[in-house]
C-alpha cells in the first residue's frame, strides 16, 4: 500500500458545553499520499466538521489525527498554525482571497505568513503557479478585478505555495457555473497527478465527486460508504450513490 | 524590511480609505487643539510669571532671626522686649564675601548680588520723604533690576557719593541729576549724596521710595560693618526655585532660604488650577479622540474579519492577527499626531497674526518642541491603546467561524 498521509483513529466531536450535540461518531479513516478524495453527505452530516479538523482548523473531542505522522493533538495553538502553513493548503467555495492585494500578492501570502518577504526565487515560483492556473495576463491585477472561477484559480495557486502536501477543498466549485467549475476541477485534478498532492475535497455536487479517486459519505457523523467510483464505473457508483443502505447496515445486519 | 503584518496594516488602511482618513482627522483636530491650548495657557502663565518675578530675585539668602527662646520661656517681660529687638536688628549676614564666593560658582544661578536694605528719610528744602535705600553692588544688581535698561536721565553709576532714584521721587522733590540729596536714617545717621541718575520702574512704589547706593556707602550709613541685609539671587528656570534653594539650604543650613514662591502664593494656585483645567481639557480631548479610534477599528476587524480568518487559516499565529491592528493604531497615532503639531504650531501663528494686526496680544506664544513630542508620543499610546480592542478581536476570532458563515 502507498505511504499513508491522514489517519484519523476513533474522532469524536461533541459541540456546546451545556447541550451536547455529537457531530462526529468514532471516525477512522487512513487517507494514502496522493489520494484525490471527495467528501458528501447532506447538510449536518458532519462533513465540514471533519475537514476542518483535517485542516488543523479544529480539534476532535477525542480520538487521534495523524498527518504525516505529525499528532496533531501535540501541538499548540501557535504551532497548528505553523502546521497548517507548512503542510496544508486551503481552497474554499468563496474563494477567500484578500481584496487588498493583486493575484501574486495573494499567491505569495502564505510563504510571507511562514517566512517572511518573499526572495526572487519564491517570487519566481509565485509567477510559475499563476501561470499554471492559466492566470498569466492577471498576475498583477486587484482580486476584485478577477471572475469567480479565476478568483477560485489564484486560490488553487496560492494553495500550493508552500508545496503542501494536503490541499483541503470546500466547495471548490460551489459558487462557479459549470464550465468555470470543470476547469478548477481539471486544474486540481491536474496538480494531483503532476505534484502526488493529496487532495480532499468537500462537496454536494455528484459530477464533482464522481470524478475523485475515491468517494467518503458521511450521514450523521459516521462514514455510510467509501468506494472507488473509477474502479467501480460510473453507473455502479450512481448506484451506490443513490442507495440508502451503509457501512454500518451491513455490519449490524450480519 | 516590513514584516508581514507591517505590509498587511498598511494595505488595510490603504484600502479602507475613508475610515483611516476619518481617523486621521480625528487625530489631527485632537492634537492641534492640544498643542494649541498648552502653548496659549504655558505662554500666557510664562508672560505672568515674567512680570511677577522677572525683575525682582527669586532666591533670599537671609540670617536667621535667632530670637533666644530659653530667655523667652521664663521671667520678666519687661526684660526680654530690649532682647528680641536686639536680636532682630542683628538679623544681617555678617561675613557675606565667602557665601557669595561659593554661589558664584552655582552654574544654575543667573546673578548672585549682595544687597543692604534700610529706611530712612530723604529731605529737601523742608519737605522730606520716607524712601527705602538699597545698597548694591550695581553691575550685580543690574542682572536683576535691569537698571541700565532703566535710567531715564543720567547715567546708572553708583560710584563715590553717587546714587540713583525713582521718577516719581524725582518729580515730587524736583530733584534732578546732579541735584545733591541728604539721607537720614533712624537710627540718627546721615550723608549727603550727589544724584547721578533717574530711573522708572514703572512701578509707583518703587519710583516714589528706592535709592539705590553703592554697597560700601550703605553699609557706613547704616553702621553695618561690612554686614549684608542679604543676598538675591536670580535663576534661569523661574519653576526650579525650590530644588536649586534646597542646594544652597544644604550648604548654607545656618541661613534663611527664602523662594519667589513663598511670596506669590496666590499666583502660584491660580497658575496651578488653571493648569490643572487645561489638563483636565487636554485629558478629555484626548479620551474623545481614542474612543473615536477605537470604535472606527473596532468596525474595521468586524469587517476584515473573514481576511484575518483566512490568514489564520493558512497558518498566522494569534499574535501576528493582533498586531496587524496594533500597528494600525501606532501608525494612525503617530502620523495623526505628527500632522496634528503642525496644525497646532500653524493655527498659533494664524493665532498671533490675527492678534498683532488687532494690537491685542500682550504676549508672547511659543510651541515647546517638548510639548509637541511629549503629546505625539501620548497620543500614540493611546492610539495603540485604542487598538488593543480589535486586536483582541482578532486574537480571538476563529478560522473557522468566518470561513462558515462567511
Amino acid at each position: 500500500m502507498d505511504n499513508i498521509l491522514v489517519s484519523l483513529d476513533s474522532v469524536n466531536k461533541v459541540y456546546g458545553d451545556e447541550v451536547k450535540t455529537q457531530v462526529l461518531f468514532d471516525v477512522s479513516l487512513k487517507i494514502p499520499q496522493g489520494q484525490f478524495l471527495a467528501l458528501i453527505g447532506p447538510s449536518g452530516s458532519g462533513k465540514s466538521t471533519l475537514l476542518n479538523i483535517l485542516g488543523a482548523l479544529d480539534r476532535p473531542s477525542s480520538g487521534t489525527i495523524l498527518i504525516n505522522q505529525q499528532n496533531l493533538g501535540q501541538l499548540n495553538e501557535n504551532q497548528l498554525a505553523d502546521f497548517r502553513n507548512k503542510f496544508l493548503g486551503f481552497v474554499f467555495q468563496f474563494h477567500y482571497l484578500l481584496p487588498e492585494f493583486t493575484s501574486i500578492e495573494n499567491v505569495l501570502l502564505p510563504y510571507w505568513i511562514g517566512k517572511g518577504k518573499p526572495n526572487r526565487q519564491i517570487f519566481n515560483e509565485a509567477q510559475r503557479l499563476i501561470e499554471r492556473v492559466g492566470l498569466a495576463n492577471q498576475i498583477n491585477k486587484r482580486i476584485n478585478l478577477l471572475s469567480g472561477g479565476q478568483q477560485q484559480r489564484v486560490a488553487i495557486a496560492r494553495a500550493l505555495l508552500n508545496r503542501p502536501q494536503l490541499i483541503l477543498a470546500d466547495e471548490p466549485t460551489g459558487a462557479l457555473d459549470t464550465k468555470s467549475g470543470d476547469q478548477v476541477l481539471d486544474l486540481m485534478q491536474e496538480i494531483n497527478g503532476e505534484n502526488n498532492t493529496t487532495f480532499i475535497v468537500v462537496t454536494h455536487d455528484r459530477n464533482v465527486a464522481l470524478r475523485a479517486e475515491r468517494i467518503i459519505e458521511l450521514i450523521d457523523g459516521r462514514i455510510c460508504k467509501d468506494f472507488f467510483p473509477q474502479e467501480m464505473g460510473e453507473k455502479k457508483s450512481i448506484e451506490i450513490l443513490e442507495s440508502h443502505a451503509c457501512a454500518w447496515d451491513d455490519q449490524s445486519q450480519k | 524590511m516590513l514584516s508581514f503584518e507591517s505590509m498587511i496594516a498598511w494595505r488595510f488602511l490603504k484600502e479602507s480609505r475613508s475610515q483611516t482618513i476619518l481617523i486621521l482627522l480625528g487625530i489631527i483636530i485632537g492634537v492641534s487643539v492640544q498643542i494649541f491650548l498648552s502653548s496659549l495657557i504655558s505662554g500666557l502663565q510664562q508672560n505672568l510669571i515674567e512680570q511677577t518675578v522677572g525683575d525682582s530675585p527669586h532666591i533670599l539668602l537671609k540670617a536667621q532671626e535667632n530670637s533666644p527662646k530659653s530667655i523667652l520661656q521664663k521671667g520678666n517681660q519687661s526684660l526680654i522686649i530690649p532682647v528680641i529687638a536686639a536680636a532682630k536688628k542683628d538679623a544681617y549676614i555678617l561675613s557675606y564675601q565667602p557665601i557669595l564666593k561659593k554661589l558664584d560658582t552655582y552654574s544654575d544661578l543667573k546673578v548672585v548680588s549682595p544687597l543692604v536694605d534700610g529706611s530712612g528719610f530723604i529731605t529737601k528744602a523742608e519737605v522730606s520723604r520716607p524712601v527705602v535705600v538699597k545698597g548694591v553692588f550695581l553691575e550685580r544688581a543690574d542682572g536683576i533690576y535691569k537698571i541700565n535698561q532703566r535710567i531715564n536721565t543720567g547715567k546708572a553709576v553708583l560710584g563715590g557719593t553717587g546714587v540713583l532714584i525713582g521718577r516719581s521721587l524725582a518729580e515730587d522733590l524736583k530733584i534732578e541729576t546732579g541735584s545733591i540729596i541728604e539721607v537720614r536714617t533712624s537710627g540718627g545717621n546721615s550723608g549727603t549724596y550727589a544724584v547721578n541718575g533717574i530711573f522708572d520702574f514703572e512701578n509707583t512704589a518703587i519710583n516714589s521710595s528706592w535709592i539705590f547706593m553703592d554697597i560700601y556707602r550703605s553699609q557706613a550709613l547704616f553702621e553695618l560693618n561690612g554686614a549684608v541685609s542679604r543676598i538675591e539671587m536670580q535663576i534661569e528656570q523661574v519653576f526650579q526655585s525650590e530644588s536649586i534653594s534646597q542646594k544652597i539650604k544644604n550648604d548654607f543650613p545656618d541661613f534663611l532660604i527664602e523662594t519667589w514662591q513663598t511670596n506669590n502664593r496666590q499666583l502660584l494656585s491660580a497658575l496651578q488650577s488653571q493648569s490643572a483645567s487645561s489638563y483636565m481639557i487636554q485629558f478629555f480631548v484626548l479620551l474623545a479622540v481614542t474612543l473615536g479610534i477605537a470604535s472606527v477599528l473596532a468596525i474595521a476587524a468586524v469587517q476584515k474579519s473573514r481576511e484575518i480568518g483566512i490568514l489564520k487559516a493558512m497558518g498566522t499565529r494569534t499574535n501576528s492577527a493582533s498586531r496587524i491592528f496594533l500597528i494600525q493604531g501606532a501608525v494612525l497615532g503617530l502620523s495623526g499626531s505628527i500632522l496634528g503639531s503642525l496644525v497646532g504650531v500653524g493655527l498659533i501663528k494664524l493665532f498671533q497674526i490675527a492678534s498683532q494686526s488687532g494690537g491685542a496680544l500682550s504676549f508672547s506664544i511659543r510651541v515647546e518642541f517638548r510639548t509637541a513630542i511629549t503629546l505625539i508620543v501620548i497620543s500614540t499610546i493611546a492610539s495603540i491603546g485604542a487598538a488593543l480592542f480589535p486586536a483582541r478581536k482578532a486574537a480571538s476570532l476563529v478560522p473557522i467561524e468566518v470561513i462558515r458563515n462567511g
